[in-house]
């Protein structure tokens, strides 16, 4: 007494394995499913990363302006972008200014001699100041480099 | 002394303008802020050491005047809330143009101690020292704030709502 028998009895259960073979095969097919949008995922985050990764060879991201082609460092150096000591231009000197909140960076931008010269100042959220002189008539057609991309702005603005 | 009135009021009475604005955001409060400001360093006693730390001083004395305004009872029970937003931005004149309204509304619409930071860094192009300096806190606080800051920027601009 106490002790509670537990017996595999020849009766028949209590709730029988009702389960059809084409339910097995049902939920081979939501596995096979599920397994190829897996791989479909992996996929693509593997592409993702590629091109993230081909993004940080072409402009040397940082973490404030990842994906933003803002943060810049010499990896990122361009055969028209060149950089420069700080001068901490004003923005009442600047020709042309960006203030991207939302991406954490403020952009200023002067003309300089020849009017393919520019002078931008980058400001980030985290303190640091980078400066770099860019001649835009070196610069690709269609750049993605966002300060290439602000160069010809000020560029255009002033024109 | 009306020299000296003079040249505070070419030097920096746009400047502080533009920030009482931003924490007033209506026109008469904030040029009262100012001139209260200006009356205030007049009457300071203490030397100035330099034109910077004049400067960090108007500016802190500004904010504190707009939020004491802010604070007071009298205000909250006759100033209703929202007015004039709508043309917030239209009344910074900033000497730059300013390609994105919304993003200078939403900026506006955010708690203080997100709002001052973030107008300085961006709009005055101060520093984080400098913010640090004026606003007497610490550099990585400032750092803190703009980062989190600019989330609740976005936070408005997507979603709208502080």
């Amino acid at each position: 007494m106490g002790i509670q028998e537990v017996k595999r009895g020849g009766a028949a259960p209590e709730y029988p394995n009702t389960r059809k073979a084409g339910q097995a095969e049902g939920f081979r097919e939501r596995l096979k499913q599920n397994m190829k949008y897996h791989s479909q995922d992996k996929e693509e985050i593997a592409e993702t990363e590629t091109q993230t990764g081909t993004v940080k060879e072409k402009t040397g991201l940082g973490k404030i302006g990842a994906g933003l082609g803002i943060r810049v460092n010499s990896t990122a150096l361009t055969e028209a972008l060149q950089p420069v000591e700080v001068k901490h231009m004003s923005y009442e000197e600047s020709d042309n200014v960006r203030i991207a909140v939302t991406e954490g960076y403020t952009l200023k931008g002067k003309i300089q001699g020849p009017q393919t010269q520019v002078y931008v100042e980058a400001k980030y959220e985290d303190g640091r100041l980078e400066a770099y002189q860019v001649d835009t008539s070196k610069i690709q057609e269609k750049t993605e480099h966002v300060i290439e991309q602000f160069a010809l702005e000020t560029i255009e603005e002033s024109s | 002394m009306e020299q000296r009135w003079n040249y505070l009021v070419e030097e920096y009475q746009s400047m502080l303008y533009r920030i009482a604005f931003s924490n007033m955001k209506n026109r008469a409060d904030a040029e009262d802020a100012v001139q209260e400001a200006f009356l205030r360093y007049m009457k300071d006693e203490k030397p100035i050491q330099n034109k910077e730390h004049e400067k960090a001083w108007l500016i802190r004395t500004t904010i504190h005047i707009c939020l004491d305004i802010l604070k007071s009872g009298w205000y909250q029970r006759t100033v209703p809330w929202n007015e004039s937003f709508a043309s917030a931005t239209q009344n910074i004149y900033l000497p730059y143009q300013v390609k994105d309204d919304r993003t200078l509304e939403a900026v506006l619409q955010l708690p203080v101690h997100y709002r001052n930071p973030i107008y300085l860094f961006y709009y005055e192009d101060y520093t984080i020292h400098e913010i640090a300096s004026v606003l007497n806190e610490k550099e990585a606080t400032i750092k803190t704030r703009l980062r989190r800051g600019r989330e609740e920027v976005k936070k408005i601009l997507t979603e709208g709502r502080p």
